[in-house]
């Protein structure tokens, strides 16, 4: 019951505690914020597991695990892809150059 | 609050690829093994609990990498897995009688011990005509329980990592009148606990010596959930990460911590999870939800080990509106004939020890609860498990 996926937040809710979250295929998907202590804004990277998000990561974070899976896995498998998708979204979203 | 300080300024120096890491943490483990059994330890267990853990360690071979002694062990670490066959009866007898049933695609699947009409699943009942629909998550159900209207039902099925999730749309008001909830949310260390008794009274199987525990369920409730375990049996608990260095990372401190003595709470999958957890997340599940004795399937009931909605919410409870009532008291015996599966998700026997694994139970048709989920043990070992068939043979082409 652990499976989480990375996304970029893209809208909050605060006043229903839902956010706007896209995994890096385009499609905004509503979640439910499950983290409380920490201010979730858009451009934020979380991890959202079963549409809840239980936790915030950072971009170097997210860049070390994409470096990994380059290495274990190669360049251009399903993982990298879908990652690497997901970081073109995040510098849209959150504006920042990698 | 305990940082894993297995990896040391020296070692993180001598790290250049993943490989190298991976290398140099398998010398490592094979250093400690070698100073325990110098110790009279030959055989011992490490029992990781979460089904993604198992996923991690099956799918990438770690069993392999580590000494033959070792034995890396599963736990009651998939919901789907646990949920009572009482459950999985009630929900397919109210999509028959014409309530929409909600629930996640696993459970769709899931296969109850008695038929209810004919039925023996929800997907067995969705072809009887009853309207099962498959969602992601509580957000989808509740999207589309608006926009019929008809009285529906969410299976709201899983571990303290979603029960947050629950407990927000309970307090925000987000569940429409049409829908209720079925919590079925389950609590991780009780069930720890009962894995880690049921292991001792059998002297003659080499004993759980540490604990891989689940990382994300530690997001929510912090590591220090985990310290009741290190410190009422004496052993190592490692919070870890998914991927498979931070499980052979884990595996490393569980055995440094043994070859010197100690029995500690750490944390491996330190970008994650904090000592305390999310303080709110917790205040909002404890606002929403009482903590109860709950049944687990094929094992009975564990003094609380559940969450069911606080009396004040009772609007939104799937229990009262429907009166679906709490399975008997006493041992649960609701598995199918044969299936193993109890004694799996407690760490005693294999899949590949099952009679019916691979043979009438396979991930196309499963017959127990371990099978139907991509977390399920037995799920994972068809898919991945080769090395249990490769040690057969070789057993046999040694005695030739």
């Amino acid at each position: 019951m652990c499976i989480g996926a990375p996304a970029v937040v893209i809208e909050v809710d605060s006043e229903n505690m839902t956010a706007s979250v896209d995994f890096g295929d385009g499609v905004p998907r509503a979640a439910i914020i499950g983290i409380v202590d920490r201010d979730l804004k858009r451009g934020d990277l979380v991890i959202v597991h079963a549409g809840v998000i239980i936790s915030k990561i950072t971009v170097e974070e997210l860049l070390e695990q994409l470096e990994f899976f380059k290495e274990v896995l190669g360049e251009n498998t399903y993982l990298t892809q879908a990652y690497s998708k997901l970081l073109e979204k995040y510098r849209e979203v959150a504006g920042r150059d990698l | 609050m305990c940082i894993v300080s297995s990896l040391d300024a020296e070692f993180i120096s001598q790290i250049g690829t993943s490989r190298d890491l991976t290398t140099l943490v398998v010398s490592r483990v094979k250093e400690h093994w070698e100073a325990l059994r110098k110790r009279g330890f030959e055989r011992l267990k490490i029992m990781n609990f979460c089904g993604t853990h198992e996923w991690t360690v099956t799918h990438y071979g770690l069993r392999n990498l580590v000494p033959r002694g070792l034995e890396l062990v599963a736990g009651p670490g998939c919901p789907v897995c646990v949920t009572p066959s009482d459950f999985v009866e009630a929900l397919i007898k109210l999509s028959l009688e014409g309530v929409v049933v909600y629930v996640y695609g696993d459970v769709y699947r899931l296969r109850a011990t008695r038929s209810v009409k004919g039925a023996f699943s929800l997907a067995e009942s969705r072809s009887l005509g009853g309207d099962v629909r498959v969602v992601a998550d509580v957000l989808s159900a509740i999207r589309s329980a608006k926009s019929h209207g008809k009285p529906s039902v969410f299976a709201g099925i899983g571990f303290e990592t979603v029960a947050p999730g629950y407990a927000q749309v309970v307090l925000k008001g987000l569940l429409p009148e049409n829908l209720t909830m079925l919590p079925l949310v389950k609590l991780t260390p009780p069930a720890m606990f009962y894995a880690l008794d049921v292991s001792r009274e059998k002297p003659t199987e080499p004993p759980i010596m540490g604990v891989i525990a689940p990382g994300h369920v530690s997001t929510i409730t912090g590591a220090k959930a985990w310290v009741p375990v290190a410190e009422t049996y004496g052993i190592p608990v490692v919070v870890s990460g998914f991927e498979p260095v931070d499980v052979l990372v884990s595996i490393l401190e569980i055995l440094r911590q043994l070859s010197r003595g100690e029995a500690k709470t750490t944390i491996e999958y330190t970008r994650a999870v904090s000592w305390h957890g999310d303080l709110g997340a917790q205040s909002a599940i404890h606002k929403v939800f009482e903590t109860v004795d709950d049944a687990w399937r094929g094992i009975g009931y564990l003094p609380k080990s559940g969450l069911r909605l606080r009396e004040k919410y009772r609007v939104y409870d799937a229990f009262h509106e429907h009166g679906i009532s709490e399975p008997p008291p006493g041992e649960l015996k609701d598995m199918p004939p044969g299936c193993k599966c109890a004694e799996v998700v407690l760490g005693k026997a294999y899949p590949s020890q099952c009679p019916l694994f691979l043979k009438a139970c396979t991930p196309q048709r499963p017959i127990g609860p371990c099978m139907v989920s991509i977390e399920g043990t037995c799920a994972i070992w068809a898919k991945y498990g080769s090395r249990e068939l490769l040690l057969k043979l070789r057993e046999e082409l040694d005695k030739q």
